[in-house]
């Protein structure tokens, strides 16, 4: 009863913007803006651009020139070596005026640290006075550091990136199993694709040993001790240090050195002795989600946002008809997700712009003016997309992909109050029901909001624990080693050596300090 | 002119100076577009380096962050593993400048005494193909070749009624893999520097040896390969500087990034940057490990460049 | 110059002792063992790229096409001008960065060697150096983008890859086999040091200008990185940068938490990646051959010499 309550007002909260937007007209600008010189604001996004893009940002730069003077300009960083490329950029600030970064996986509070940031805190009510006004107070603390505001947050764009394990529902129906809720579940699931598909040359997580592919580790203790991850903090792969539970967040805790950890160790190595992944997984290039929708692996590691969009596509003709895809999350084990869309993808100006003014009213009119907006995410209607009976989004009869593919990089420019008035007929239809009965109920807001752990003092046992842990983890991982036990000895034996106790005093120092600052 | 050596007066500084400028200024001109590259390219980034040094702060810049001496160095010496990693990179490093020009060298000796011009142009340019195969593409062969399931050795040796056999958890095979495999990729680019020393060499020594009956052995053995030393020694002397660099592609794309059963036998410097910036990017720290690579390389080219003048003047590279 | 092919003439006359046939006869053994396993791997680039995206993922890397498709050319190029362009401009880059180059180091080489050259040890120093420290990634694209301002300027591409100490060293030591007499002799005649190197020791020396040559076009063939640093919003980028951001792409979208963001069609396939490859390689062995000819030309005015 409580959880429907809770879910009913996150509805409702949720909503509630679109309908204050469709209510009034969008507030101007200030009228004392000198915009007598044309200016071009560069805004840097991730990836290559798509073939249709300059036709559609050319309709935009010409509704931006005649409204505000100023044109558009994508500066892209590819993904080849991106994380060098983007570093390089903010260290020198050069050639950006918009930046898109991250708490979650772009160092949005380390790079704020270093100063790649500016703090627009005045600007903002007189240059982007509609995003100023749809945000509120509350929400602007979050985005503050050093007391003053350095991102515009992605708050209006529902999203959850929860992990969790993709599997084939046709196939656990086949099996006369019902839908996996537990590791047991999962493992019976597995052992049994082995024994009817091992054979055709399925293997039941056809995946590789890759960095970042560890989520096994999260699985396990989401089950049997839900620590907390520290935000935007991260010391290697397995998480080194966490927060005790969600009841008790401000209290410090290594997971690594806890009993569970060995027990996990074990249950891997028999996983991989049952022939759960490739034997060698660790140097396999497997592409577990091509080859799931190629039939021949029977699970998928990824979160929501994933799975929302896989569910349809694995039901093409080319991929894996009938497939009925569900996803075995994380969050149901532990029993709640930290909400962090808020600060996924998010919109800072750099430190170095010489036109914060031009760069804060092009993005108040990129995520606050409809047409704009629309244009944007989802191109030209007529080109890119032309509307059916329904009114739903469906690409023209004569769209080509070679020069017609349009999608939009500005990931924090994302508003639902205007996306949801166009889906598309592809759009999964149970993700409204997905979200409301399963994921909205037991999220919960991120107790350490905006807590930036200062690493000065410490990077040396930061850098060291962090290589410690990378090293050892993914052996354990996927139970390639002879014996689990003293495989989690040799790892705790090497964080002991990196400094990993200093690393954790200093943390839960400054986590204190945290604490207290917000009155708890 | 050989007299012009003598000509520098002993007397003042100065007008010895300009002399000597002067005498020289047409075969300084010649360097010029090299120096001023070098200069513009290589030196004027120098200061750079400092970076090691500092807590580096994007707003404040490079000379305006907080200095922290010795700091960025830390982690290096915190694992532990300082020693296993210099010494793993060095002996790799040597094992593949070694072997690498012994084989390119016997190559060019060989293709040089292959007379028909269509083979030889033919195995030279298909040996120059591995130079161009990405490393990436080079560690997804390696794996459908290798792995233990599916690999084509491994289905090869069960068609056979063998046992099959786990290459990426036995690390004693590595050492000797990974230098069969950089052999594979760098023999036919680097034959081709002493196949053009030969081809360049006075074939008037060559007539006059064979018309003094000497067999093709003793033309290799006596007139080739004394004439071949200089460039080899040149050629190990200049892959000796980058002796503390490891070669990061070959190891992350072939032995896996991830793959702790090996690291043992190949843990380099590079791959254990590589896994202590992953999560957390920091300039600094690499400078740092950067800065103590070219330290060491240079302890060890001046060792190897004294060694080489002692032996032979020409050999040496400055 | 020559009509008839004094190498081949030069050979014949060369009696064959055993030791000459056994030397033979492993030359011929071993180089061809060895082209065989260099020619593998690159013929299974050219069965991937030609199978379905499905063979490869139930198979792996095979042998034999088993349903062969152009699949993977035609995504690649979907985008012809991009490829063409990609080319047009690679091609370019080499030409102009391998002749410039070329001169650079062959005047540098030159100078080197003269044991009449009084900066000769310095110099050397102050270029070998260069291969021990370098100053990092933050000054060095600092360097380009703020002070030289080479930020979506083709000339990032060019200027830094001019001249390598390895180049200079290996030309240095070329230049020492020609005699010294020849310049000292030169010299008393009344020519010039350009003027010597130019008309004298450059027509001497076609067998290093040519495989230095060729080093300096492989090094501008290969070039991406400088264009991945510094031509983000340029039309055309080098061949080798389409090839690696295209290998590249998938593994870091894959297993980062960016992957939500990218379209599935977006990822590319394993066979276009081998695509890729084949469309950036395939020249290189037409342009080869090409550059061997002057080895034996090479060896032909070693014959006049003698």
């Amino acid at each position: 009863m409580k959880k429907t309550i809770v879910a009913l007002l996150l509805v409702l909260i949720l909503a509630l913007p679109a309908f204050g937007a469709c209510a009034d007209e969008s507030l101007p600008f200030a009228t004392d803006v000198d915009l007598s010189e044309p200016v071009v604001i560069n805004f840097q996004v991730f990836g290559d651009p798509p073939a249709g893009e300059a036709l559609v940002l050319e309709k935009i730069n010409e509704i931006l020139a005649a409204k505000i003077n100023t044109t558009l300009n994508w500066q892209r960083v590819s993904w080849t070596d991106w994380s060098t490329v983007y570093n390089l950029m903010l260290a020198t600030g050069e050639d950006m005026d918009l930046i898109t970064t991250s708490a979650a996986w772009l160092g949005l509070w380390e790079n704020a640290g270093k100063g790649a940031f500016m703090d627009i805190t005045e600007l903002l009510p007189k240059y982007a006075p509609n995003i100023y006004a749809n945000t509120t107070a509350n929400e602007w603390n979050m985005c503050k550091y050093g007391g003053g505001i350095i991102c515009v947050p992605g708050n209006h764009y529902a999203q959850y990136s929860n992990h969790g394990m993709m599997y084939r529902g046709d196939w656990l129906k086949e099996f006369g199993m019902d839908e996996i809720k537990t590791i047991e579940g999962l493992q019976a699931y597995w052992a049994k694709v082995a024994e009817v598909y091992g054979p055709e040359g399925v293997v039941p997580w056809n995946t590789k040993g890759g960095v970042g592919d560890l989520q096994l580790f999260n699985m396990y203790e989401a089950a049997y001790a839900p620590h907390l991850d520290i935000n935007g903090l991260s010391i290697g792969q397995f998480p080194s240090i966490q927060g005790v539970s969600l009841e008790d967040p401000y209290t410090l805790c290594q997971p690594l050195t806890e009993d569970w950890f060995v027990d996990f160790a074990v249950l891997m190595k028999e996983w991989a002795d049952m022939g759960f992944w490739p034997t060698d997984v660790m140097n396999s290039a497997n592409d577990a989600r091509a080859l799931l929708k190629a039939g021949l692996s029977s699970a998928d590691q990824h979160h929501v946002a994933t799975y929302t969009g896989l569910v349809t596509e694995i039901e093409r003709e080319e991929n894996q008809p009938g497939a009925d895809l569900k996803i075995f999350l994380w969050s149901d084990l532990s029993g709640y997700i930290v909400r962090e869309s808020f600060l996924q993808d998010v919109v800072a100006v750099s430190a170095k712009s010489k036109n914060p003014e031009r760069a804060l009213m092009v993005l108040d009119l990129l995520k606050e003016d409809e047409e704009i907006h629309t244009l944007l995410n989802y191109g030209l209607e007529g080109v890119q997309y032309v509307l059916n009976a329904e009114g739903k989004r469906e690409e023209p009869a004569d769209f080509d992909t070679a020069t017609d593919t349009y999608w939009s990089d500005a990931w924090g420019v994302r508003e639902d109050k205007y996306l949801r008035k166009l889906p598309h007929v592809d759009d999964w239809a149970g993700k409204a029901a997905m979200f409301a009965d399963r994921l909205d109920p037991i999220s919960v807001s991120n107790p350490y909001a905006n807590f930036v752990f200062d690493s000065s003092a410490v990077t040396a046992e930061l850098t060291a624990v962090t290589e410690a842990v990378n090293r050892y983890s993914p052996a354990i991982q996927f139970g390639k080693v002879a014996d689990p036990q003293a495989a989690v000895d040799q790892l705790r034996e090497a964080l002991d050596k990196a400094g990993i106790q200093t690393l954790f005093d200093e943390l839960q120092r400054q986590m204190t300090a945290y604490k207290e600052s917000l009155g708890l | 002119m050989p007299g012009r050596n003598m000509g520098i007066a002993p007397c003042g500084k100065h007008r010895s100076l300009r002399r000597s400028l002067h005498k020289n200024h047409s075969l300084l001109l010649m360097c010029f577009p090299v120096i001023l590259a070098l200069l513009i390219f290589c030196y004027l980034p120098m200061p750079g380096l400092y970076v090691a040094f500092i807590d580096y702060n994007y707003a404040r810049g490079l000379f305006g962050s907080a200095f922290v001496g010795f700091q960025n160095f830390r982690p290096l010496i915190l694992s532990g593993t300082l020693w296993t990693l210099t010494r793993n990179t060095i002996l790799y490093n040597i094992a593949f400048i070694l072997t690498g020009n012994v084989v390119q060298l016997i190559f060019a000796i060989l293709l040089n005494e292959i007379a028909n011009k269509f083979f030889r142009r033919t195995t030279q340019s298909i040996m120059i193909l591995p130079h161009f195969i990405s490393i990436v593409v080079v560690g997804l062969f390696l794996y459908s070749i290798i792995n233990y399931d599916r690999g084509i050795l491994n289905n090869l040796l069960v068609a056979l009624g063998q046992e099959r056999i786990s290459v990426y958890s036995t690390p004693s095979v590595w050492p000797g893999l990974l230098v069969l495999l950089n052999l594979w990729k760098s023999v036919g680019y680097g034959t081709i520097v002493y196949f053009a020393a030969i081809t360049g060499m006075d074939s008037e020594m060559m007539e006059a040896a064979h018309i003094d009956g000497a067999t093709t052995w003793q033309r290799i053995r006596y007139i080739q390969l004394p004439s071949l030393r200089p460039t080899f020694v040149i050629v190990l002397l200049l892959a000796l500087g980058g002796v503390m660099r490891g070669n990061f592609g070959l190891f992350y794309n072939t032995v896996g990034a991830q793959n702790s059963m090996l690291y043992d036998v190949t843990d380099i410097i590079e791959t254990y940057v590589f896994r202590a910036l992953m999560n957390n990017f920091n300039f600094s720290i690499g400078s740092a490990v950067s800065l103590y690579q070219s330290v060491v390389g240079l302890v060890i080219i001046l060792s190897a460049n004294t060694l080489a003048r002692r032996i032979d003047p020409d050999c040496a590279l400055f | 110059m020559l009509k008839a092919t004094p190498d081949i003439r030069r050979r014949r006359r060369i009696r064959t002792d055993a030791s000459g046939v056994v030397i033979k006869a492993v030359g011929y053994g071993v180089v061809t063992l060895f082209t065989l396993l260099c020619i593998i791997p690159f013929y299974m680039m050219v069965v991937a790229s030609f199978s379905t995206e499905r063979q490869l993922l139930v198979n792996g890397y095979r042998l034999y096409i088993q349903e062969p498709t152009l699949f993977a050319y035609k995504l690649v190029f979907e985008n012809p001008d991009k490829v063409i362009g990609s080319y047009v401009l690679t091609i370019l880059l080499t030409f102009i960065g391998t002749a410039a180059g070329l001169l650079g180091t062959a005047m540098a080489g030159y100078a080197l060697q003269r044991p009449d050259f009084d900066y000769r040890n310095k110099i050397s120093m102050f270029i070998y150096f260069t291969t021990l420290f370098s100053g990092g990634i933050v000054a060095y694209y600092l360097l380009m983008t703020q002070f030289l301002h080479l930020k979506n300027n083709y000339l990032a591409l060019l200027l830094p890859g001019l001249f390598s100490p390895f180049n200079v060293f290996i030309m240095r030591n070329f230049m020492r086999s020609i005699p010294h007499s020849v310049t000292e002799s030169a010299l008393i005649d009344g020519a010039g040091d350009f003027k010597i190197l130019l008309r004298i020791i450059i027509p001497m020396s076609t067998p290093a200008l040519a495989t230095l040559g060729l080093f300096i076009a492989l090094g501008y063939w290969n070039e991406w990185y400088n264009a991945l640093l510094f031509l983000p919003n340029t039309k055309y980028r080098p061949l080798q940068f389409f090839l690696y951001n295209i290998i590249t792409k998938q593994d870091y979208i894959k297993n980062s938490a960016a992957a939500s963001h990218i379209r599935t069609a977006d990822v590319p396939l394993e066979t276009m990646k081998m695509a890729c490859a084949m469309i950036t390689t395939g020249p290189v062995l037409l342009f080869y051959p090409f550059v061997q000819r002057y080895f034996i030309k090479g060896i032909t005015i070693g014959a006049v010499k003698g």
